[in-house]
């Protein structure tokens, strides 16, 4: 395989696990801004429900 | 349960890819005839991967619509999320591909501009998800939108075996191609596996958001009505 193949299989393989490892990572930060978002509407659910 | 189940998949997925690539890279022999074609190991799989992602969501979406359970709602998003995320991951590659072995990055070839169509229609149903407010009425809609995208998706599987145009026919010889030499269409299948198993994996997690999303806007609906 010549140099500038092999620059091109591994860009488009890099590719694919770059689309994949973004994708997971994307999923993490809005994971975690959902639990947070989560956390914070229980705790004014919470305060809200006291004062009945 | 669920988390181990979670974790087995991953490791088995992560597994399988780093063997592929260890094959792709020193085992596998040699095709003079397709440029560049370690790019089809990753290329081909994603694309099954996508189709079957796709597929899930037309069962979940059919599903919904016929018993209104927003569980099959739920997966049908994170199935087609992850299938969608699959498809952009394959178009991304065979662009690269595209350009080392015709030198121009895209052309609108029937089979290319299928695809790209079938992309939209899903990017159209995450859209969809995002702008609708109303759970039943976002269910509905995008139950409905899933299904029609699944016709696309047949079409752009068959699109490559009905139209001679600039991308390759079939390869494969369950899709009566033979562009493979002996012993070099098993790593298609294992990493068509390995994704399905990582896609599951996502498709999980993304479910599980979807689960937190739905309790926020029901907090969130309590919290105004005191």
């Amino acid at each position: 395989m010549g140099q500038r193949e092999l620059q091109f299989v591994t860009c488009g393989l890099g590719a694919i696990l770059l689309v994949i490892v973004l994708y997971v990572l994307r999923l993490d930060v809005q994971g975690r801004r959902l639990r947070k978002e989560l956390d914070r509407v229980r705790k004014m659910v919470g305060g809200a429900e006291k004062p009945r | 349960m669920r988390e181990r189940i979670k974790y087995l998949l991953l490791i088995v997925s992560v597994t399988l890819i780093f063997w592929s690539l260890y094959k792709i890279a020193y085992v596998l022999p040699l095709q003079a005839n397709v440029a560049a074609y370690q790019i089809v190991y990753l290329h081909v799989p994603s694309f099954f991967a996508c189709f079957t992602g796709f597929f899930l969501g037309l069962i979940a979406s059919g599903m919904y619509l016929a018993t209104g359970k927003f569980k099959y709602d739920s997966f049908a998003a994170g199935v087609n999320e992850v299938a969608l995320m699959f498809a952009t991951a394959g178009l991304c590659s065979g662009v690269i591909w595209a350009r080392y072995a015709w030198g121009i990055w895209w052309t609108w070839d029937a089979r290319l501009t299928s695809m790209l169509l079938c992309w939209l229609v899903y990017v159209g149903y995450l859209m969809v998800r995002r702008s609708v407010e109303e759970p039943t009425h976002r269910a509905q809609l995008s139950a409905v939108l899933s299904i029609l995208g699944c016709v696309n998706v047949a079409f752009v599987y068959k699109s490559i075996e009905w139209y001679r145009t600039q991308h390759p026919a079939p390869v494969l010889s369950i899709r009566n191609g033979g562009g493979m030499g002996p012993g070099m269409e098993a790593p298609i299948y294992w990493n068509w596996l390995a994704l399905v198993c990582l896609g599951v994996v996502i498709a999980m997690v993304r479910m599980q958001q979807g689960e937190m999303s739905r309790e926020i806007d029901a907090l969130r609906r309590q919290a105004h009505s005191y």
